[in-house]
């Protein structure tokens, strides 16, 4: 643990993860101003000490409304990485410890949605799903299950021939008692590592998909939405796009640098290497 | 026999994802003839409309038309485009713009990687290596497209040698093209160049400590020639590979990219496609991009097997 | 025969720790010295030193460093650059990783021909000296990469890179150890050729004091950064003095040299940060007394034979 704090990615990483989640949670009680509420006498202002991030064309106060976009988008993120963990992780452990037929097929499935770039794949299954909240949750789970599905899969082969998960396969018990107690607390840090630079990933696939306007439709505000807005009128308020651009920028760096420092603790070769 | 079992895994994996894409569209709900022409179209209209389409066939019938079609470069005609232009020549007009920007900013990330990842390996654990390393993790934190916004506008607005809106396409004039693509290459090279330098920084550092680089040492070799033959060739390995991990990211940077600069690449065409719910132009263009995908795939194999010595034979 | 090398109290620092504690080597024409110790005692460190191949962290020191008349201390790196190779060379213990893996043995021969100044085709002198160190087909094994030849192999075509450069000091740090014993005696039997057709001082580190029995013409016994025992080869298997060299020999004896911690010799080094003030060894000394805890100086014991230890001085 003082290894951890001494770690100064993982203390710039947690902390601004942590002011992430404080600002898009606590938003509606910090900012004074509502995210849709126009104010028409105080339309398109550079940011100056009342509007910390300047207000768009329609006079609304562009940091109320980061917060709370990034709320929905966050939200989405969460979803779709959180189902696409899940299914991928139950998956790739079934199709590890059963083998044969289904994990070829499994595995020959990753393959397949590896082959189309993600981004395409997200843009394809809201073609195909129609656009909307919820299908882009949809479309990242979709794009993060074979991610999790080959990951768990590798990592529960690895551990599959250890000599605890043998001697609980001596006492009895059932596969998925042993995937549950015994691999899955294993290969649960690495999981999570990739979870936290997969969130990452879903904000901006949240995002691109909006800002190209085949996400979150507005009024719902979201960061691609408003970003997407802040491309309207770029030349009147460039601190719309450039302001929010900025803080999803800042928000992102926090949860990359976070998962490097995961990764660092997690991963024992770097650890030896590491010193004492 | 490898080369031979390859070929046929590729040619397998573009089947399936031509059925995947094909029949994924299938599913979707609504009636795309009523979505071209309207929901209160003519009934004989909407007839034509299907015929013309294929519609009108079993669906195991129109997907076998659609395949052997899509094998000769006929993807069928576009619902809503130009009155029904074949989806084809769309594709093999747009398809070197996307090429030219996607190689653009692949080679960009390239060069940026490779000064920022040997510059920091080098200065290990100096400020300037830290310097190098924490703009190589906020690369990889800004969204493409926003940092495409923000070059616009910060580059091109105050420094009018770069358009900030339009493309010039590499067949009027290269020189034109370079210029006009280089802002777009930026942004999407930009994440790709943080990863793929982070990538160069690790594996020189291994590479650094290896034994053999001690030996070459205690032979007297300069450093150059031991960096340059030795310590950099071998990081190249790692490195080509996470390049070819991450062209699919890429690719998804040259999509919004391609929208938000108006550069008439697949990626725009496949964004318009989306809007119009386009069937044939969106099923065509995710092919495309899935064999871009799967020929960049084999072609940094071969680079690696060439690299590595020891892949070869496997 | 002249001198080739005059070591004075070299010392190696790891900021606060001393991991060489001063020790002297002197170093004739082809004369060839068995530098024996345990793993940690500082034989690799100390010669790693000498060619100025620490890796950073460490630092060297000393007070007489002479190489061929020449105090090699002083150089800047620039300078002592073009000596690494033609001057002073270092076989290594690993022969597999010895070699870039990423290139054939032709490249890693045509660059040590380059590298020593032969002007002409750089193929019939690979073809030479690999045929000189007893490479079969050799033409062959050019296009070989590293990975698909033979650890023993690998460690000819490393020493055959060596004889192109023709150095006058040749360091080699255990280059059997990881081999087996066949290949053992061939790669010592090869060693043996070089003494004869090659007029450089060897200095040839290894655990084993059974290796160093048949290629040394004096040996020198390292223990926790301080030479404790040097002499005639000879003399010192006959007649060791020091009890660490002692319990060595006793160790070959009991055939079992090739164990890393020596059955013989109850205990093991002392960690860095932990070093007796006196003898290093006394912890471990079944005829350790008070007086051990002060530094002892080398004693001559015999002609060109001294020793650390107050014991029958």
């Amino acid at each position: 643990m003082r290894r951890a704090l001494r770690s100064r990615t993982l203390v710039v990483g947690l902390g601004l993860t942590l002011l992430t989640l404080f600002g898009v949670i606590a938003g509606p009680w910090i900012t004074p101003f509502s995210p849709t509420e126009m104010d028409f006498i105080a339309v398109l202002t550079p940011p100056d000490m009342t509007h910390w991030l300047g207000t768009d064309s329609f006079g609304r106060d562009v940091l109320s409304r980061v917060l709370s976009g990034g709320r929905v988008s966050l939200f989405i993120s969460l979803c779709g990485v959180g189902i696409g963990a899940v299914l991928g992780v139950a998956a790739g452990m079934t199709a590890a410890w059963r083998g044969g037929m289904f994990e070829v097929a499994l595995m020959a499935a990753c393959d397949l949605l590896f082959a189309f770039p993600s981004f395409v794949l997200a843009l394809f299954m809201m073609v195909v799903l129609g656009f909307g909240l919820h299908n882009i949750i949809i479309a990242v789970a979709l794009a993060y299950l074979p991610i999790f599905a080959r990951l768990a899969r590798n990592l529960t082969r690895t551990l599959m021939h250890e000599p605890f998960v043998q001697a609980a396969r001596l006492m009895g018990q059932g596969g998925g008692r042993i995937l549950l107690r015994e691999i899955l607390p294993n290969i649960f840090p690495t999981l999570l590592v990739q979870a936290s630079v997969g969130l990452a990933f879903g904000i901006v696939m949240e995002a691109g998909l909006s800002f190209l306007g085949l996400g979150v439709q507005p009024p719902m505000p979201s960061l691609g939405v408003i970003l997407a807005d802040g491309r309207e009128y770029f030349t009147r308020g460039p601190w719309v796009l450039t302001m929010t651009g900025l803080v999803v920028s800042v928000a992102l760096l926090g949860l990359n640098l976070l998962g490097d420092a995961l990764r660092d603790l997690t991963d024992p070769r770097l650890r030896q290497a590491a010193g004492p | 026999m490898a080369a031979s079992r390859r070929a046929a895994v590729l040619l397998l994996t573009v089947l399936a994802g031509a059925m995947v894409v094909f029949f994924a569209m299938k599913a979707a709900p609504g009636d795309p003839a009523l979505s071209a022409l309207g929901e209160n179209a003519r009934p004989e209209l909407v007839a034509a409309f299907r015929r013309l389409h294929n519609l009108d066939l079993p669906v195991g019938e129109q997907f076998a038309t659609w395949i052997s079609g899509a094998l000769r470069g006929d993807f069928g005609r576009s619902l809503t485009l130009a009155g029904g232009v074949p989806v084809g020549q769309l594709i093999a007009g747009r398809l070197p713009v996307t090429a030219f920007i996607g190689l653009y900013a692949l080679i960009l990330a390239g060069v940026i990687s490779m000064i920022v990842g040997t510059v920091a390996a080098l200065s290990r654990g100096t400020a300037l290596d830290t310097l190098m390393t924490s703009f190589a993790v906020l690369g990889v934190s800004m969204p493409d497209f926003w940092l495409g916004y923000v070059l616009v506008f910060f580059l091109a607005l105050n420094l009018p040698i770069f358009p900030s809106y339009g493309f010039v396409s590499p067949s009027d004039s290269l020189p034109g093209a370079l210029l006009s693509g280089f802002l777009p290459a930026l942004a999407i090279a930009a994440p790709m160049a943080a990863v793929f330098s982070r990538v160069l920084r690790a594996a020189l550092l291994e590479v650094m400590h290896r034994p053999y680089v001690q030996v070459q040492r205690s032979l007297g070799l300069s450093s150059s020639f031991v960096f340059l033959h030795t310590i950099f060739r071998n990081a190249l390995i790692p490195y080509v590979t996470i390049i070819g991990l991450q062209v699919r990211y890429l690719l998804g940077g040259v999509v919004v990219i391609e929208r938000v600069f108006g550069i008439p690449g697949i990626g725009s065409l496949m964004v318009d496609g989306a809007f119009g719910r386009d069937y044939p132009v969106i099923q065509a263009c995710a092919l495309t991009f899935l064999v871009i995908v799967l020929g960049t795939n084999l072609l940094v194999d071969l680079l690696c097997a060439r690299l590595d010595p020891k892949a070869r034979g496997r | 025969m002249s001198r080739l090398l005059e070591v004075r109290n070299l010392r190696v620092t790891a900021g606060p720790l001393a991991v060489v504690r001063g020790i002297d080597i002197d170093l004739d024409e082809g004369e060839t010295l068995g530098l024996i110790g345990e793993s940690g005692s500082g034989k690799t460190v100390a010669c790693l030193s000498l060619l100025r191949l620490l890796p950073d962290g460490l630092r060297t020191e000393a007070d007489v460093l002479i190489y061929k008349d020449r105090d090699i201390a002083s150089l800047p790196e620039r300078e002592f650059r073009p000596l690494r190779g033609r001057e002073l060379a270092m076989v290594f213990q690993d022969p597999v990783g010895s070699f870039n893996p990423a290139k054939r043995i032709g490249w890693h021969l045509r660059t040590a021909i380059a590298r020593a100044g032969h002007d002409g085709p750089w193929r019939e002198r690979a073809l030479e000296l690999l045929d000189g160190v007893g490479i079969p087909q050799p033409a062959a094994v050019l296009e070989r990469y590293p990975h698909q030849l033979s650890g023993g192999m690998l460690q000819r075509a490393l020493i055959a890179m060596i004889v192109a450069l023709k150095p006058s000091l040749i360091v080699a740090d255990e280059p059997t150890t990881n081999l087996d014993n066949i290949v053992e005696e061939q790669i010592l039997a090869l060693f043996r050729d070089l003494q004869k057709r090659l007029a450089a001082g060897f200095i040839f580190i290894t655990h084993d004091i059974g290796v160093a029995a048949q290629i040394a013409d004096r040996i020198a016994v390292m223990y926790a950064g301080q030479i404790v025992e040097t002499g005639p080869t000879a003399d010192i298997l006959a007649a060791p003095r020091h009890p660490y060299t002692r319990g060595l020999i006793a160790t070959a004896n009991a055939l079992a040299a090739r164990a890393e911690t020596l059955a013989e010799i109850p205990g093991q080094l002392p960690a860095l940060d932990a070093l007796p003030p006196g003898c290093g060894f006394a912890p471990r000394c079944a005829q350790a007394r008070p007086a051990c805890a002060q530094p002892q100086p080398m004693r001559p014991v015999g002609p060109g034979h001294a020793m650390r230890c107050l014991l029958d001085a």
